[in-house]
């Protein structure tokens, strides 16, 4: 019996491998592959039955349990179904006094099977091999309790009580066995999908990627993209080695780089590599080691992708970037200087010097008419006169040039239609390749710079004639400021001129103005004397025989004599006053004050009048004459317009006031109505009549002047009938 | 007594003359005044040229009163020349002028101008000053030997 139910077992095992073959003709997810599948259970199922272990007519013990519960477990529901039908169809057909106990089984067993498909849902491929085993004896318990049911009671549990220990010995086991099989089967077939979906990654991915065993063994993969890289077909790579595409710089980094894949597991390069063809070309290359479970390196593979395009921007920036850097040491040069000749000097040489080329000529646009400026190398001696002017309808490209306000540039001068005047400058020059770059300021053209190459026709690029239009607007800054520059020297020499001019006309016109005090002094004061010297003669030696009115006429001569001398006097005073310079200095107020205190005494004596001081005077920042001129005049006043019947008091005062010196002069005389406090100031300004109170009207004024030279101000502060005050404010030091 | 003084009053402004000569007159001073109008006269005189040859009539003057502004040669000028010929430079030269010029004054004493007068507003002080002068240089002053 055991040995039966083995040989069962067994075979159910050995025919479930067909699965697999199943498996590989398809592997979609269709209605037919289901049926396709429940027929092989099903078929699967019969043949177990076909070999049974017989217990007695009727009654067999096959491996149909195990087929069914792994239908039902691993099987959908058609497939579950197909199976069912299949076994219960031939163990009906079979006959016999089991029937209904052999189709309750097969209707048990898948039901067992279905329910833990649907307990482990999408989780089949992951159930352990003992809850499997437990799967196992669950299925048979029941199937053994349905033969318990199901048959006549003596016979049926005679029959279990016989049965039930092989059947629990052998089937669960095998079952577990079985479904762990097609575990590993499913599991197999979907590890081979993923691979597949792997390699068109790899096939089609942009990059491209190499794999060697190591680095010295031929290329065992690659993908198409590396043929399309090195120019071989897919099959002649494959024969290759690692060192046969590398160039022979880049062998070194190659093996310092699989040497730290090795250590670290991945590395980094840049390197050259080599083409079929022999060309070469930069790539960045990545190193990947891959290892299996103990640390050995299986196999490497290499990340491959050419940076052509990107070494190539890289070389372009950098090539901008010098030239951007020549261009910030030109503008530098040009910033240096603001002569004119200066600049064009500098321009010319440094464009020469910028684009490595032969010939520069800076033209300049003045009164209408481009002419030639300046030229690097200098021009030969027996340079034709007339080409230094440049008519622009002789020179189209120049005319071009300017029109669009853009560089132009004309590869080959000896290849290109050129007028007759152009031809001459080029061949005289030798003139090639040439650059036009207009130099423009915002409101106009200035005139155009020209760089060329003499002998042989150069390349000059995109990004030359680009950085070569900031060359030509520094070169215009660099013109517009040596010609603003030159503008204000012009302007300054002239002003300077007009200064200086002035000045002598000034000077000339103060030595008439002394001149004229010069005469007035000596022409005026002589016919004075001699009314007066006269009158005084006839009054000593005639008075006898003069009446009283003649000798009243004599007195008013006498006396108008006198006023007029001191007019004169006074005028005279006022227009020299100040005349030696001003030179301020700081001086003790205290001294001048006590000087003028000793020189004002008998004049106070003699009215009975007090001058009163301020004993703590500060120091000044003045003209000392000048000073002592302002208050000899206000001291001289105070003491002049007197109260009658009062005692006149004058007090000298001073103190600091913000950035001021203010001197006060005070009296307790006759005042002065406030409609006057400015007119007092003006010369000739008189307030009573000369009778009552004597004067030129020149003080007052003569103070406003020698304070005004000294930068001080005066003004005054006065009530009718009460007294002035004059304040005098300057400047402290 | 001393004897007769002779003065050169060198002015042009004839009413000054006619004040100066009142003057004298008035102070009742013993003196010869010999007038000369203008720069160049006063060099004639001097140097004894032209009108003034003959010494005896035009002796050599004691003083010379000398005004800074006449027409033609200046008084500065005729200064100049006086102290610069050896024969004449000792003869005193007073300025009287009416020019108070600090410019005239320096000038005056550089050019050896032996005093600076400012000719006085009112006849009352030029008899003062006329005094003074015959006092202090024709009475006081004892004079150099000519030669």
């Amino acid at each position: 019996m055991y040995v039966s139910l083995i040989q069962n077992a067994t075979l159910l095992i050995a025919i479930i491998a067909s699965y697999e073959l199943l498996g590989r003709i398809s592997r979609e997810k269709s209605v037919s592959r289901y049926l396709l599948i429940g027929f092989l259970f099903g078929i699967t199922a019969v043949m177990g039955m076909l070999m049974p272990f017989h217990y007695q007519p009727g009654i067999i013990y096959d491996g149909r349990s195990i087929i069914l519960t792994l239908a039902g477990l691993f099987g959908s529901r058609v497939t579950t179904l197909i199976a069912i039908s299949i076994s219960s169809a031939f163990r009906i057909l079979k006959g016999g006094a089991g029937v209904y106990a052999g189709v309750a089984t097969i209707i048990c067993c898948a039901g067992v099977g279905a329910l833990f498909r649907r307990i482990y849902h999408r989780n089949l491929m992951n159930i352990s091999l003992p809850m499997l085993y437990g799967i196992g004896i669950v299925t048979h318990l029941v199937m053994l309790a349905c033969q318990l049911l199901i048959m006549p009671i003596p016979s049926g549990s005679a029959i279990v009580r016989r049965i039930w220990l092989p059947i629990m010995l052998i089937f669960p086991p095998t079952f577990a066995g079985a479904a762990r099989l097609l575990q590993n089967l499913e599991r197999h077939l979907k590890n081979a999908d993923e691979l597949k979906k792997w390699e068109s990654i790899f096939r089609y991915a942009g990059w491209s990627v190499i794999i060697v065993e190591s680095k010295e063994n031929t290329i065992t993969a690659y993908n198409p993209a590396i043929s399309t890289m090195f120019g071989y077909s897919e099959t002649e790579i494959r024969g290759k080695r690692l060192t046969d595409i590398c160039g022979h710089e880049t062998q070194k980094n190659l093996d310092q780089c699989f040497e730290k894949a090795e250590k670290e597991g991945s590395c980094r390069f840049e390197g050259i590599f080599l083409r079929k063809d022999g060309s070469t070309f930069p790539a960045d290359v990545e190193v990947m080691a891959h290892r299996d479970a103990h640390g050995r390196t299986l196999f490497y593979a290499l990340n491959i992708r050419d940076i052509t395009e990107r070494k190539e921007a890289e070389a372009q920036i950098l090539h901008r970037n010098e030239l951007l850097n020549a261009l910030l040491q030109i503008s530098r040069k040009l910033a240096s200087t603001l002569e004119l000749p200066q600049v064009l000097k500098t321009a010319t040489d440094s464009a020469l010097e910028f684009l490595g080329l032969q010939s520069t000529a800076v033209y300049l646009l003045e009164d209408g008419r481009l002419h030639l400026a300046a030229t690097s190398p200098p021009l030969p001696k027996d340079f034709p006169e007339d080409l230094r002017y440049v008519p622009l309808d002789e020179h189209p490209h120049i005319k071009q040039a300017l029109q669009n306000g853009s560089p132009l540039l004309l590869p080959d001068a000896a290849q290109a239609e050129l007028t007759i005047a152009e031809k001459q400058v080029c061949e005289l020059r030798n003139l090639r390749t040439l650059l036009y770059l207009p130099l423009l300021s915002p409101q106009e053209t200035l005139g155009i710079l020209i760089v060329g190459s003499v002998g042989v026709p150069i390349k000059i690029d995109e990004t030359q004639i680009d950085v070569c239009q900031t060359l030509a607007y520094y070169i215009s800054l660099s013109i517009i400021n040596a010609r603003l520059y030159e503008s204000i020297k012009r302007h300054a020499e002239e002003l300077e001129a007009a200064v200086v001019r002035r000045t002598a006309e000034l000077e000339a016109k103060n030595r008439e103005l002394e001149a004229f005090s010069y005469s007035i002094s000596h022409d005026l004061r002589a016919p004075l004397r001699a009314v007066k010297g006269f009158a005084e003669i006839i009054l000593r030696r005639h008075r006898a025989s003069l009446n009283d009115e003649a000798m009243h006429y004599f007195d008013n001569i006498l006396e108008s004599a006198e006023y007029m001398g001191q007019l004169i006097g006074d005028l005279l005073n006022y227009s020299r006053l100040g005349r030696g310079g001003v030179s301020l200095k700081s001086f003790s107020l205290a001294e001048l004050a006590a000087d003028l205190a000793q020189e004002f005494a008998p004049s106070f004596d003699k009215v009975g009048a007090r001058l009163v001081i301020q004993p703590d005077l500060p120091a000044v920042y003045a003209e000392p004459i000048l000073l002592r001129q302002a208050l000899t005049n206000l001291i001289d006043n105070a003491l002049k317009y007197r109260r009658e019947n009062v005692i006149a008091e004058v007090v000298l005062t001073a103190a600091r006031a913000d950035q001021w010196i203010e001197i006060r002069v005070s009296d307790n005389g006759i005042g002065i109505a406030p409609e006057f406090h400015e007119k007092i100031f003006e010369i000739f300004q008189r307030l009573h009549s000369r009778d009552r109170y004597g004067g030129t009207g020149i003080g007052l004024a003569m103070v406003k002047k020698a304070v005004g030279m000294m930068g001080g101000t005066i003004s005054v502060e006065s009530v009718p009938e009460q007294g002035s005050t004059f304040i005098i404010r300057l400047p402290a030091a | 007594m001393k004897k007769k003084a002779n003065i050169l009053l060198v002015e042009d402004d004839p009413m000054d003359i006619e004040l100066t000569l009142n003057a004298f007159k008035e102070v009742r001073l013993e003196n010869d005044i010999h007038i000369v109008t203008s720069g160049e006269e006063a060099l004639d005189y001097l140097f004894g040229r032209n009108r003034y040859a003959d010494r005896a009539a035009h002796p050599l003057p004691d003083i010379v009163l000398l005004d800074i502004k006449l027409p033609g040669l200046s008084g500065l000028q005729v200064l100049q020349k006086i102290k610069n010929t050896p024969v004449l430079k000792r003869i005193p030269v007073i300025i009287l002028t009416s020019s108070q010029e600090e410019s005239d004054r320096i000038n005056g004493y550089d050019f050896g101008a032996n005093s600076y007068l400012i000719k006085p507003v009112t006849f009352e002080n030029f008899l003062t000053v006329v005094k003074q002068i015959y006092d202090y240089w024709l009475t006081l002053n004892i004079e150099a030997p000519l030669v």
